[in-house]
């Protein structure tokens, strides 16, 4: 091949160039004549040219300069002023710049904040230091940095402060969208700060993401009260206030302009009411990851803080709810007085709310239980976060460990777990206490170290409890633990009854709140949906214990038997319903044969049981997920099972399982984005489930998104290699990459190890391969197989797709969906049935499903 | 800090080939800009680019007596800025990337957080390669981008540092754009 030509490239490139774009395609050919190399190289730089719309057309200049204003000089780094060793640059705000720096003689990092040089000497700049420093030094709270001193050195004032470890806000989220649990807890705190400030009469002035930390610990901490006001100047102060104020009003617009209240913009005079608008810009912008007023120019963003109303955060966000959505926009009222007065009045609702939903959680937590994995023993830690604000103390932690059945009687293991679940219930119910979702929580396996769990989960107190004695004599014996030295602070053992109609979790949670310090005489009764029968109660509890437990068909039956029974004794008890519409709903289709019913059967009663469960309660996000999943497997109403999806998520917006289904959903629907995304929070709330884990990678492989499906399957067989769905996961992958040696091996193995699981997969798989002979013996196998046990139809279709045979395929698909097998839906999607495809009765079958599509954006 | 005679010099010399003059006159270009980003950022101006512009200008005023240069210094003034920009940035991005491949750094700076997406670190760092790339083959085009999307020099500023006519400045740039944007690949964007 003789080397090209540059300059003829170049010449021809710019003659082509000159010609309109319709004109180049025929003129390039005919100018590069048979040089075939001179044609590619030509054609493609005039292509990249065309296509090249916005490809580096702006100058770096802004991001350069971003950079620039961002990295110090690091004038002062490395240099000892006073006791103080500086050693890195922090950041820079307002007129200062902040170091990192060790204080010599007390042995701490702290931060301290200079004036810029271009501030050095200027003596209205100084006194506004000197402002910030008296105004925070006011300040004593947990959320709010501390400032140990203001001192001056040579030309040098700076302000010693606290040294935060962590990021800020805007990195945070910057980098991921903040789970709703995370948003609450964190902007709880960011509020409470608030509150601090407003009390002691200082606004902030520049509240935004950027001047808010987050330590690694999850504490809150805001910052920067450089451009802080004080309203209420203490006398001492008053004279040196006044004319300090006057600094910022003489600067235009200091701050981000993103974040500032219309009146701010207007330059009017600023009261509490001010930081609440920033406050609520903050919030929506945690909530939803946007910024509600973000647009392309300033003079934009102005105007629409001015003028236009937000989106509705349901619209930017698939995380809120109807009261997160009131408070934020009372916030952002355009009209002060329609704003909350204060932080504190913005912080008793807060609060409200949170309380509200913990109540509304400690019930999620036992369907987690119930859809905990059964590989794996997994002893779910729970933990009961209780924030005591003793006028604002420092907030005190407190984790409930899984009760231990210690007594030898494997009969009794549904009893700890179920006083385990109603004690953390009936705490959640309790002011200035909150669960955290518990599928969040750390799963801990082998021996219970209180002290290093309670480390690890960065709270100041852990409750051990064990059940002890004989069927006639038992006890309960509870302990709390103070992490910090280990020692026992509290201790005591109860009497168990289990005919009772006041179950001892009651008590439990009396006592641990009256230790904590945190009972009142108002609190509300907490509202629970259980049983006032004390064997109605029991049954309930063996029955979810017998779900959660469940591996073989007689414990699936178990359950049921248990929650029937239950249902029996109390035919109000909402609950026991929502369990048995799992049962059926949720179970393993294989399984229901050995039940004695069919796939239709099973729905009908998964769907008659969750009726009857909303009908006595309809805030059960577990009978609304049970509900959408029957409407979507068997009644192919794609609608109603949105909706349910949607009102499980908005009830309890950390239930994995909701977002389970509505991914399902969104994988045959489309668009694939947000089958995706629903995917990744059901893993995120769940993520010691294999069964969420399998099912985002799925939700890659149904968007045809073969890389990350892939890598994503590679991962899940390595966390967790017993778990043979992975496997088949993978496998599949492999063959759709046209890999199929692996594949092959994989399903080998697994197939010698289990025939009837595997049977379709391995044959399939060497038909794919092109080896009709091995994929025929398999077929053969599972036939005879067929006739000991049930073996869905939808595997049949699996070998006969291999073999390439349309007719036996589509037959096999038409009785899978006949039998309302819900696997048969996802050969909609299913990247394999491409080759079948066009086939008309294929189609047509695909078309009877009536899935709603919706387009990919 | 040497005096604006001195530096006024160093322009000169370099404006006439002088390559020494410029490895001097970068250190002393890129502390002023620095010093005066500071400031400028703090201001909040919306309008960055032309401020952007507007800040190298002020530093070259600041550094440049005027007496003593043609109007032709101003643009390899610009150019020295270019040069700055360019390391600056590509530097910048690849910290930024290690620090996105090696997990979260320790300490987060209060500020140095946002600037870069990492979509756009890449695409500086791609750019950066092939870049590279260009100037093995055709150094003079390399330049023209650089001074173009670097330095923000318009066709006739850039004819100028590097002694050729506008035309064949903005045939260069095209040529250049569709070399670059072929080589990085139609992924990046």
């Amino acid at each position: 091949m003789k080397p090209i030509d540059q300059e003829r490239v170049e010449n021809l490139f710019h003659a082509a160039l000159e010609l309109a774009p319709a004109d180049r395609v025929a003129y390039i050919p005919k100018a590069c004549g048979n040089d075939q190399s001179l044609y590619q190289e030509v054609e493609s730089l005039v292509a990249a040219f065309e296509n090249g719309n916005g490809f580096i057309e702006q100058p770096f200049l802004e991001l350069g300069m971003k950079v620039l204003s961002s990295t110090s000089n690091g004038t002062l780094a490395g240099k000892q002023v006073g006791s103080y060793k500086i050693l890195s640059p922090l950041g820079h705000g307002g007129m200062g710049e902040v170091y990192l720096a060790e204080d010599t003689r007390l042995a701490r990092k702290v931060a301290l904040k200079f004036l810029s040089p271009e501030f050095v000497g200027d003596k209205t700049a100084k006194r506004q230091l000197i402002k910030e420093a008296q105004a925070v030094a006011m300040l004593d709270h947990p959320n709010i940095c501390t400032v140990f001193g203001l001192e001056e050195v040579g030309e040098h004032s700076f302000i010693v402060m606290q040294y935060v470890e962590g990021e800020t806000l805007a990195s945070l989220i910057g980098a991921r969208s903040l789970h709703l649990n995370e948003v609450l807890m964190l902007a709880d705190q960011i509020i409470s700060a608030l509150a601090e400030a407003h009390a002691r009469g200082i606004i902030h002035r520049d509240i935004k993401p950027k001047n808010i930390m987050v330590t690694p610990q999850r504490q809150i901490k805001v910052l920067d009260f450089g451009l802080a006001k004080t309203i209420r100047p203490r006398p001492s102060v008053a004279e040196g206030a006044d004319s300090i104020s006057q600094v910022s009003q003489v600067d235009v617009i200091p701050g981000t302009v993103a974040y500032m209240s219309p009146e701010q913009l207007r330059a009017e005079k600023l009261d509490y009411r001010s930081d609440i608008f920033s406050l609520g810009t903050v919030l929506y912008e945690m909530v939803s990851s946007k910024n509600p007023f973000a647009r392309e120019t300033t003079a934009d963003v102005i105007s629409s803080i001015l003028t236009s109303k937000p989106p509705a955060l349901k619209d930017a966000s698939s995380q809120t709810s109807r009261e997160i959505e009131r408070m934020v926009r009372k916030c952002l009222e355009k009209d002060r007085t329609q704003r909350y007065q204060s932080a504190s009045e913005l912080l008793i609702e807060w609060e409200n709310y949170i309380r509200a939903i913990s109540v509304q959680r400690s019930s999620a937590w036992q369907f987690v239980v119930r859809w905990a994995t059964t590989a794996v023993v997994v002893l779910l830690l729970v933990a009961v976060l209780a924030y005591v604000y003793l006028n604002w103390a420092k907030p005190r932690t407190m984790a409930i460990l899984p009760i231990a059945n210690e007594t030898g009687d494997a009969n009794l293991d549904f009893l700890a777990e179920g006083l385990t679940r109603d004690t953390i219930k009936e705490l959640s119910g309790l002011n200035k206490l909150r669960v955290m979702a518990y599928t969040m929580v750390s799963g801990y396996q082998g021996q219970i170290d209180p002290q290093k769990i309670g480390q690890e989960l960065k709270v100041d107190e852990v409750v051990i409890a064990r059940i002890k004695g004989a069927r006639d004599s038992l006890s309960l014996e509870a302990v709390m633990i103070d992490i910090e030295d280990g020692s026992q602070r509290w201790a005591k053992k109860y009497a168990l009854d289990l005919t009772t109609s006041a179950p001892v979790s009651t008590e439990l949670s009396k006592d641990l709140r009256a230790s904590l310090g945190v009972w009142s005489q108002a609190e509300t009764q907490i509202q629970t949906h259980h049983s006032a029968n004390p064997e109605a109660r029991n049954e309930y509890m063996r029955g979810l214990h017998s779900w959660r437990k469940r591996d073989n068909n007689y414990t699936l039956k178990a359950a049921i038997d248990h929650f029937n029974t239950a249902i029996e004794l109390d035919p109000t008890y909402a609950e026991a319903y929502a369990g048995l519409a799992d049962c059926y709903a949720l179970g393993n289709v294989v399984s229901y044969p050995d039940l004695g019913i069919d796939t239709k059967e099973a729905m009908l009663r998964a769907a008659r049981a969750a009726k009857d469960a909303l009908k006595i309660d309809d805030t059960l996000a577990e009978a609304h997920t049970s509900l959408g999943f029957v409407y979507m497997k068997s009644d192919r109403n794609w609608h109603a099972a949105e909706k349910e999806f949607k009102r499980a998520i908005e009830l309890e917006p950390d239930y994995a399982l909701a977002y389970l289904g509505y991914s399902n959903l969104r994988s045959l629907t489309g668009p694939q984005s947000d089958a995706i995304a629903l995917a990744l929070k059901a893993r995120e709330f769940d993520p010691f489930s294999p069964v969420m884990a399998l099912n985002f990678c799925r939700s890659y492989y149904y968007a045809r998104r073969d890389a990350e499906a892939s890598k994503c399957f590679d991962k899940l067989v390595e966390d967790i290699p017993g778990y043979t769905n992975g496997w088949y996961g993978r496998a599949f992958i492999q063959l759709q990459q046209g890999s199929p040696q692996g594949a092959i091996r994989v399903l080998e193995d697994l197939y010698a190890k289990d025939q009837r699981s595997a049977a379709s997969a391995l044959g399939y798989a060497y038909g794919r391969a092109g080896n009709y002979d091995a994929a025929r013996r398999v077929l053969a196998e599972m036939e005879n197989l067929s006739k000991k046990s049930y073996i869905p139809p939808y595997e049949f279709a699996l070998i006969y797709l291999g073999l390439k045979d349309n007719e036996n395929t589509v037959f096999w698909l038409r009785k899978a969906a006949e039998e309302k097998f819900a696997t048969t839906l996802y050969i909609a999607v299913d990247p394999i049935y491409d080759p079948i495809r066009s086939d008309p009765r294929f189609s047509e079958l695909v078309g009877s499903f009536n899935i709603p599509l919706q387009p990919n954006h | 800090m040497p005096s604006p005679d001195e530096i006024t010099g160093l322009l000169v010399k370099w404006s006439k080939g002088d390559q020494q003059a410029l490895a001097e006159l970068l250190p002393l270009v890129e502390r002023e800009l620095h010093r005066l980003a500071h400031s400028y950022m703090r201001r909040e101006n919306p309008n960055h680019t032309l401020q952007t512009t507007a800040l190298i200008n002020e530093t070259y005023l600041r550094l440049i007596d005027q007496r003593k240069v043609q109007w032709q210094n101003r643009a390899h003034f610009f150019g020295i800025a270019a040069q700055i920009m360019r390391r600056i940035l590509s530097n910048y991005a690849r910290d930024q990337n290690r620090v996105k491949r090696g997990g979260r750094a320790k300490q987060v700076s209060l500020s140095r957080v946002g600037i870069l997406s990492s979509e756009k670190a890449k695409e500086l760092l791609a750019l950066e390669e092939a870049l590279d790339k260009l100037a093995a083959i055709d150094k003079r085009k390399s330049r023209v981008v650089e001074l173009k999307y670097f330095g923000g020099l318009s066709v006739e500023e850039i004819a100028e540092v590097l002694k050729m006519s506008p035309a064949t400045v903005q045939r260069d740039l095209n040529y250049a754009k569709a070399w670059l944007r072929r080589e990085i690949g139609n992924e990046a964007y």
